[in-house]
């Protein structure tokens, strides 16, 4: 609120502002926030509702740069004039220009009329190119040469034959994993824990123990929704991919999983080149999890036990409850319950004259089982980190893995419910089930 | 405009902000069919439509994202009170931010109006067109940017222009009526009709009206059987994909109940089976599309509550056909008005 008057006392970011001249949520987040106010450095301006002192702070701080964001909505303006005759699409203008116009603020003021333009060109350029060479062609090319599948197939054979044995004798983290699924919520109101149980968990290698299980305990990774087979099979080359078709996560071939992470990337140019990409997935595709980093097999691990705590059906939250984490997702799930019902979008499973192969028996099959698309949604997350190099550093990271893989399951249950409510026929309604890359 | 609200967390640990005479409330389980929520920055708002003036409801799941917005739809002096955890009733709400606050449950009920629009050929109600619908909604997203979550209201405008439904009055005149022609020499034992729950079937398939669903009870050659017809949503497309075929179901008696498959013939859902029940028999028929919906029969979805929104409805229409209108109308409701001289 402080923020919203001290906003409307500046000049020249209609830009940036939304209907009521309050600044809009993206320029909140991504300019006002991380640049301007920063709450780390100044925890007086912490928090939605703020003492005397740190409204006085804040309205100051903002106060200082009215000049740059005056300039920053110059230079809003101007890339996305720029974006506008060169024909772009792609992705949401405010997440891609907003601190890139703050940054061009910071360095030169307000757009010059003489080559203000030239300096939005190529710096739009810079973002919008920069794939060198990392494409779903290149990679086709790489895949599909004889000699290069052969290589790279019996590669993926001596990977998987030396996966590491699973050691009968293994110390019980499960204690371990729901303290962290614990630290998560509190770090959310407290600020982060020292005595981190995510690094604990991390030094005892308990995500590739985890993960070593699935290879060889029950069925374990055919519940979790991973792979149809009973236990995960050694993963093929492939020499073809589309999102619309795709397996479940231990199922995908190389190709396949390569093909994703190019995909999902925004910034392709930050990939090793093809070559190396395949070699790394296929060391991936035969290790724990099928993930590389140790961190992100933990996160794994906190998210098997956090799916296997859901309970979108139940009336009660604290009904399969371990833990505060699992509380609080399945609270959300409930809300989403209700909302569906208004919104006149509910299903509900067994009812015993609708046929199994319905799809609206498949989406209800969501509420029924919802550790499989909620495994699945996190592999897929987790493995576009493992691409990029991204561990994760704290439970507050864990948190936000596991609590946004929670709202996109919710998310993609009413995609498919809507779909599968659609009363003229569309061959998309049954492709659209298990098949979504992110 | 000020009123007073409660602050209560529910045994599930949600929060709730709540105006002190919602009635009923808002929090249980089932929504009434004039319910409009809004998915909102850390939970939702809901607002009853019958209800004009009243404040909604916030049911919240992460008050600190929350507080974003309370202070702009309930006031500093709620979202000071929220953030005290111990809870506190008999709370001054005034809108910070009038304006939005009025967005936000326009937009809520653009998409209630999606789904529960009660279109129907008997009634003369026509279908919203969803491509303005689509609009309206856009535009009123970007006025409530501070407190919509967009990931949970997307904007998708229909781009096959063939999809919309035409909400012309030709296109809808007549489907009405008797639809089941009764065969030769066949004796009506009895009659009936009615509308049915519309919580059980999903938007688009049956005609909203109370007259929608027919059925009668005939002696053909030493044999009863019940032919049962409901007229078709106005703008439903020949090609329903199967799943969503409705099926009616009879109750005779409190035990007794038989579930007939409907088939699309036309302009109606028709289906037949061969009974035992005699003429004195009372018989409830309702539609349903099995998986789908509310599986509680109660008042919430009763023909009382069903007229009401469609007086809300009719109501609306007659003010969008003031040329005057526009201000507190949808584009699609505007359109709607003027495609259809009764209103």
């Amino acid at each position: 609120m402080v923020l919203d008057e001290v906003w409307r006392t500046l000049d020249g970011v209609d830009a940036l502002s939304g209907p009521q001249s309050g600044p809009l949520s993206r320029t909140v987040k991504l300019i006002l926030d991380p640049l301007v106010i920063r709450p780390v450095l100044n925890p007086s301006c912490a928090g939605s509702l703020l003492s005397a002192d740190g409204a006085v702070l804040l309205a100051t701080l903002v106060s200082a740069q009215a000049d740059k964001l005056q300039a920053t909505a110059a230079w809003y303006t101007l890339l996305k004039q720029v974006r506008r005759a060169a024909r772009i699409t792609e992705g949401n203008p405010q997440d891609l220009y907003f601190q890139l116009a703050f940054e061009l603020a910071s360095q030169s003021g307000a757009p010059d009329s003489v080559r203000g333009r030239a300096i939005a060109e190529r710096a739009l350029r810079e973002v919008h190119a920069s794939a060198a060479g990392r494409t779903t062609q290149a990679l086709k090319e790489h895949l599909t040469d004889p000699t290069q599948a052969a290589e790279l197939t019996a590669l993926i054979g001596i990977a998987w034959s030396r996966r590491p044995a699973h050691s009968p004798h293994t110390d019980d983290h499960a204690d371990l994993v729901l303290a962290l699924l614990e630290e998560c919520v509190a770090t959310r109101e407290t600020g982060p824990v020292a005595d981190s149980t995510l690094d604990r968990l991390i030094d005892s290698h308990a995500g590739t123990r985890s993960g070593m299980e699935l290879w060889s305990e029950g069925t374990q990774a055919q519940v979790f929704g991973l792979t149809v087979h009973p236990l995960p099979r050694e993963p093929e080359l492939g020499s073809s991919a589309s999102t619309s078709t795709l397996g479940l996560p231990f199922d995908r071939t190389v190709y396949e999983r390569v093909f994703t992470a190019l995909q999902a990337s925004t910034d392709r140019g930050d990939l090793p080149l093809i070559p190396e990409l395949v070699t790394t997935e296929i060391a991936r595709s035969c290790a724990p999890w099928a993930l590389l980093d140790e961190s992100l097999r933990v996160a794994a691990t906190a998210g098997a036990a956090i799916a296997a705590g859901l309970r979108p059906l139940g009336t009660d939250a604290d009904e399969g409850s371990a833990t505060s984490a699992h509380r609080v997702i399945n609270r959300r799930w409930r809300r989403e319950a209700y909302v569906l019902r208004a919104r006149r979008l509910a299903v509900f499973p067994g009812d015993e004259f609708v046929s199994t192969a319905s799809p609206l028996t498949m989406v209800a099959a969501d509420l029924r089982e919802p550790w499989r698309p909620y495994s699945r949604r996190l592999w897929v997350r987790l493995h576009g980190r493992d691409v990029r190099g991204a561990s994760v550093f704290d439970a507050e990271e864990v948190w936000d893995l596991l609590d946004g893989v929670a709202r996109s399951v919710i998310l993609d249950h009413r995609t498919r419910v809507k779909q599968a409510l659609h009363t003229a026929w569309s061959a998309d309604i049954v492709a659209s089930s298990e098949s979504r890359a992110s | 405009m000020s009123t007073t609200v409660g602050i209560a967390r529910t045994t599930d640990g949600l929060t709730v902000i709540e105006p002190q005479r919602a009635h009923p409330s808002l929090v249980g389980d089932e929504p009434g069919i004039d319910t409009a929520v809004l998915e909102v920055t850390g939970g939702h708002l809901a607002w009853r439509l019958l209800d004009t003036d009243a404040p909604p409801v916030a049911v919240l799941d992460d008050v600190a994202s929350a507080q974003n917005w309370v202070w702009a739809v309930y006031g500093e002096a709620v979202a000071v009170a929220l953030d005290d955890s111990s809870g506190a009733a008999d709370v001054d709400a005034t809108p910070a931010l009038q304006e939005l606050a009025a967005s936000a449950r326009q937009l809520a009920y653009a998409l209630w109006a999606q789904r529960w629009w009660p279109a129907s050929t008997i009634d003369a109600i026509p279908p919203l067109d969803e491509r303005l619908l689509a609009q309206d909604i856009a535009t009123l997203v970007e006025q409530c940017d501070l407190l919509v979550d967009s990931e949970f209201v997307p904007i998708d405008v229909p781009d096959d222009p063939l999809a919309t439904a035409s909400s012309s009055a030709d296109n809808y005149a007549l489907a009405a009526g008797t639809a089941t022609a009764t065969a030769p020499g066949a004796l009506v034992l009895a009659r009936g009709s009615g509308g049915s729950d519309w919580r059980r079937c999903p938007a688009g398939l049956v005609d909203a009206s109370e007259a929608a669903v027919s059925w009668q009870l005939l002696r053909t050659s030493g044999a009863t059987s019940i032919q049962i017809s409901a007229v078709a949503a106005p703008g439903l497309g020949p090609l329903v994909p199967p799943h969503l075929y409705p099926r009616a179901v009879i109750s005779a008696h409190v035990n007794e109940t038989l579930a007939i498959p409907l088939q699309l013939v036309g302009d109606s859902w028709v289906g037949t089976a061969a009974v035992t029940f005699s003429p004195e028999t009372p018989l409830i028929v309702d539609i349903e599309v099995p998986g789908f919906g509310a599986v509680d029969t109660d008042s919430l979805g009763s023909s009382e509550a069903r007229q009401r929104v469609r007086q809300l409805v009719r109501r609306r229409m007659q003010e969008a056909a003031n040329p005057g209108a526009g201000e507190g109308h949808l584009l699609a409701e505007i359109a709607a008005a003027a495609s259809d001289s009764d209103f």
